[in-house]
């Protein structure tokens, strides 16, 4: 089997996989065949191509059909609850030495096991442990049905199985399911739904689309265009149904179905299946499951989410504050962003509704202000800008995904959720200057106001304001702050100001750890930029690296991941003296830093912590160690003789 | 006897133990229910006197093995029931039904009617010989595990009665598959046992009425609809005459109910009762078994009820009735009367959950409830 993870988004994962040279896009669909009575199987696959699969077992008697599937039921694991533990501990033992016996006849890669939900962490170990154990690449899943009443054990069960099983392990949830719950399932982590749901559906008289499902005998017109809609009028479709013949309502249906699980598709090689669930928030469980992923699953969702997208994020909902990437940014500023000690001055900016801000007119006006000042005294200045929902943002890390891509509705009103998390960023990000004390000038009005005021009782600190009563985009406003910033800056000594090296510092902060930027630029550079173009970084006249300005990622070359290879920082290490080709493949990957999220620079090195070449991940660091095939990262740039890049 | 134990046992067992902490005391002398119902008799239709007697319970639903996965008539047994206790109850019962005419006597005990622990020898005698002078009962009919029919009991018995008055032993066999009867059921006997104990009735010209059990819990609803009828053809060849189906109703303090509070167990639907009724004629003619059989009924408990058999709101009171009719006629093309759109949703149901097996599948019943 091969397998070839093309593109992930949290749990969710665009896959193409070869068994016995059939090649398969995943997620896909699970089909019966309705071909002879006691003579089915399940295909796998949705577009063209497919595989069989073999019925089931039953849990008890496991005894299986011997008919020649390519992919084969090897056990029906009887674990569900509410079995008693030890019982199925016990029962477990009995099953793993027939799993152990089938599959000297079936390859693991052909074998699949069934589950059934249990959230016991004993049982979920025990079994994960077998599966691992003999290589078993197919797991099913029965049994779900009640768990879409209870969405937090339907995400326990789910996610612990995720955490248990490596990435390249395939989950088939045989369970049918509507299809307005498969973006959030399959963020989740499910690999293929049974289509099972659109014949119930059909035989109940129901008539779905895109957000659910209504009875067909209340319609009184089309909704749909699709082919079977086209030709048959609504009163055909009814008629068909009082008569007790599907008549094309189940292709109809089929094709709702199919078409979620594409979008699905499409949404993961946007790597950003996110966006997707949340305008999919179509019912209770989907819209459940996303909180409680976003509040209790957030390291796991995190570590698996692309840290550079280059893609517009739409806050549409409350839920979307919690997005990991949001909260993910939220952590970095929180842990890898510093106000240099030589700041006396923070200034705090209200966002704009262009992104970057420092495009749209009013940032223009308030940089202005910052330029007019005495070039000497700039330095003294840490601009930050109050958004929601990703609280603060420095301004050298406005170009930074999702800082620079997120869309927001602009009504002035904010709810007590954003103006908490707000202000508590701001404060965490303001406890960081508490040594050096600076003077905090907040231009803002309005709501944008009342946080700071919030903020200033917390941290027990007073602002100046500077916009207080009028727009801060307003010339009284803006002449209030600047001379509110001459007056504070007059008595200062002349500093030396590099802005493009506290620039790449700051973003190399934040991508690698706090202090990497000095690291990586302990001298002066100066960065070139032409209107939607890459930014250059320039040492002198040598350009020595680039920032996409899409993503706002600074891209690792050579020197800089001998700098970072030092710190053993965003490394993976190889089996192996040299790099071939332009992947790395998980199976080679040994160790990995943890922090290393999907789209992150990465240094590669080999055994003896020798840098072999830089790339950029395609996987979280712990899922390339732990997987045993696919593409765990993208070489970039490889190093040309291996004496000169030794790391130490 | 050896019993033999199925995999859930104790399971059930822990299941049983915390049920009957809250069993509901009941009067040592008062009976637990009785009425006069419609029956299909040898003879025809007629009148059947059901009493149900509070006893010590069945002894191995009650025992250190659990008992039955599907049996929850420990719940209406009481300890220190003595033979006088029993004989009392069964007077009251007929003082209660005084002046109604019935022509067979029914008489339930939550277990073994010839199991002593559970009705001493005494009260056995006793109520047999109550019975043997009421006018007009031609059928006596009482319950037993295997086990327990012996020649000895039986003759006991018999020797009471009118020589024209059928003694028929009710053997809950459940299944035919020692494995689902095992594992599935936790029955505590194999079939060979079932088959000894219709010998020994047959030789003492005592009938043997055999119950099966419709949808055994882990079993797939197609599953359960084949078992059924293989095993009542096997049991039909064992000797036994009388046929009753009956189709799992979920009974509190059990394994059954505890998994269909989980949403992993579903009664069975009427439609799988009617294929099962409809394919076992058929397949009795095929294998001319015709004049081996008596009558094949069925009295489903709480039938078009969430926890007895159902099918859909819209059509769960015409197949109660439809079934009932049946019985007493003995007429399987009655059940052709039953249509409902639900038909064509248990079809795909039965299609889905035979190729998931996915015990969960009604959670999708409820949106064409809904319509």
């Amino acid at each position: 089997m091969l397998f070839d993870l093309l593109d992930i988004s949290a749990n969710g994962k665009y896959a193409k996989v070869v068994i016995n040279d059939t090649s398969l896009v995943f997620p896909t669909l699970l089909t019966l065949t309705s071909t002879k009575e006691n003579d089915i199987n399940w295909l796998l696959g949705d577009s063209g191509k497919t595989l069989s699969i073999n019925l089931p077992p039953s849990s008890l008697t496991q005894e299986v059909s011997n008919k020649k599937t390519t992919i084969q039921f090897v056990a029906n694991i009887l674990m569900h609850e509410p079995l008693q533990v030890s019982f199925v501990l016990n029962n477990l033992q009995k099953t793993t030495a027939l799993i152990a016996d089938r599959l000297k006849i079936v390859p693991p890669e052909n074998a699949l096991v069934m589950l059934q939900p249990n959230i016991n962490p004993e049982i979920l170990d025990a079994v994960t442990k077998t599966i691992t154990k003999y290589k078993i690449r197919h797991v099913g899943i029965t049994n779900f049905t009640p768990l879409l009443n209870t969405p937090r054990k339907a995400l326990e069960f789910i996610l612990r199985l995720r955490q248990l099983l490596p990435l390249d392990t395939l989950l088939y949830l045989f369970s049918p399911v509507p299809h307005t719950v498969v973006p959030i399932l399959s963020y989740c982590g499910v690999d293929a739904f049974n289509s099972g749901y659109v014949w119930l559906a059909t035989k109940s008289g129901l008539y779905l689309t895109a957000a659910g499902a209504l009875p067909l005998t209340q319609l009184s017109e089309k909704i749909c265009s699709c082919k079977i809609c086209a030709d048959l009028p609504i009163s055909d479709l009814q008629k068909a149904l009082l008569e007790n013949n599907a008549a094309g309502l189940d292709e109809h249906n089929m094709l709702i179905y199919q078409a979620k699980v594409r979008e699905v598709r499409y949404a993961l090689k946007q790597k950003d299946l996110r966006s997707y669930v949340e305008q999919n928030l179509f019912d209770t469980f989907t819209a459940t499951a996303l909180r409680l992923l976003d509040s209790s699953w957030t390291d796991m969702l995190i570590s698996r989410t692309a840290t550079w997208l280059s893609t517009p994020i739409y806050h549409l909902t409350p839920l979307s504050y919690y997005r990991p990437a949001v909260q993910a940014f939220q952590r970095r500023v929180r842990e890898r962003f510093d106000i240099l000690p030589y700041k006396k001055i923070v200034v705090i900016f209200p966002c704009s509704a262009r992104k970057p801000y420092s495009f749209s007119k009013s940032h223009r006006k308030f940089l202005e202000v910052i330029n007019s000042l005495p070039k000497d005294k700039q330095a003294y200045i840490q601009q930050l800008i109050l958004t929601s929902p990703l609280g603060v943002i420095p301004r050298e890390l406005e170009l930074v995904y999702p800082a620079a891509h997120y869309d927001i509705p602009v009504t002035g009103l904010w709810s007590e959720e954003e103006k908490a998390i707000a202000v508590q960023q701001l404060t965490s990000v303001l406890l960081k200057a508490r040594k050096q004390k600076p003077i905090v000038i907040a231009h803002v009005s309005d709501e944008y106001l009342t946080l700071c005021q919030e903020a200033e009782q917390k941290l027990k600190t007073t602002f100046v304001y500077t916009a207080a009563g009028s727009k801060p985009t307003a010339f009284q406003a803006l002449a209030n702050l600047k001379k509110t910033l001459l007056a504070k800056i007059a008595d200062s000594p002349p500093h030396q100001y590099n802005k493009d090296l506290e620039f790449v510092r700051a973003l190399s902060d934040y991508q690698f750890g706090l202090g990497i930027g000095e690291k990586l630029f302990p001298e002066p550079v100066t960065l070139k930029q032409k209107p939607n173009q890459n930014i250059f970084l320039f040492k002198g006249k040598n350009r020595i690296g680039v920032i996409h300005h899409r993503t706002g990622q600074l891209m690792l070359t050579v020197p800089m991941g001998m700098a970072l290879a030092k710190q053993k920082k965003y490394y993976l290490k190889l089996h192996g003296e040299e790099l071939k080709g332009s992947t790395i493949f998980a199976v080679g990957v040994f160790e990995a830093d943890p922090e290393i999220r999907p789209s992150d620079g990465v240094v590669i090195l080999n055994e003896k912590d020798e840098l072999l070449g830089v790339g950029v991940a395609s996987l979280s660091g712990s899922d390339m160690v732990s997987m045993s095939s696919g593409r765990a990262a993208k070489v970039k740039t490889k190093v040309k003789s291996l004496t000169k890049a030794h790391s130490g | 006897m050896e019993r033999p134990v199925g995999m859930f046992s104790p399971q059930i067992y822990q299941i049983r133990k915390t049920a009957l902490i809250s069993r509901k005391a009941f009067a040592a002398d008062k009976f637990i229910a009785s009425w006069i119902e419609k029956e299909r008799l040898l003879t025809g239709i007629g009148n059947a006197l059901v009493v149900i007697l509070n006893s010590p319970g069945c002894q191995w639903g009650l025992g250190s093995e659990g008992g039955c996965s599907m049996c929850g008539y420990s719940n209406e047994t009481s300890e220190g029931i003595t033979a006088e206790n029993l004989v009392a109850q069964f007077t009251q019962a007929l003082q209660a039904n005084a002046g109604k005419k019935f022509q067979s006597v029914k008489i339930f005990n939550a277990g073994s009617f010839l199991d002593e622990k559970e009705i001493p020898r005494t009260a056995q005698e006793v109520i047999f010989r109550h019975i043997s002078e009421i006018p007009f009962v031609q059928e006596i009919v009482i319950e037993s595990r295997p086990e327990f029919v012996t020649a000895s009991a039986l003759k006991r018995l018999t020797t009471i009665l009118q020589p024209e008055q059928i003694l028929e032993v009710g053997i809950g066999l459940e299944s035919s598959s020692d494995q689902i009867r095992i594992h599935n059921i936790n029955k505590g006997f194999l079939f060979a046992d079932f088959q000894k104990a219709v010998a020994i009735a047959l030789a003492q010209k005592v009938r043997v009425k055999t119950y099966l059990l419709l949808k055994p819990p882990f079993l797939t609803e197609k599953e359960a609809i084949a078992d059924a009828i293989q095993s009542a053809i096997d049991a039909i060849k064992a000797g036994s005459r009388s046929i009753s189906i009956n189709p799992v109703n979920i009974q509190t303090g059990t394994l059954v109910s505890v998994l269909w509070k989980a949403g992993l167990y579903r009664s069975p639907w009427f439609w799988s009762l009617k294929t099962v009724i409809q394919t076992l004629w058929k397949r009795i003619a095929e294998e001319n078994l015709t004049a081996s059989v008596d009558r094949i009924v069925s009295d489903p408990s709480g039938a078009g009820t969430q926890k007895g058999i159902h099918n859909c709101r819209l059509c769960n009171r015409t197949a109660s009735k439809l079934v009932k009719e049946y019985s007493l006629q003995q007429d399987p093309a009655i059940l052709n009367e039953l249509h409902c759109s639900c038909h064509s949703l248990w079809k795909e149901l039965l299609e889905q959950e035979e190729a998931t097996r996915d015990f969960s599948l009604h959670f999708f019943e409820r949106s064409i409830n809904q319509n």
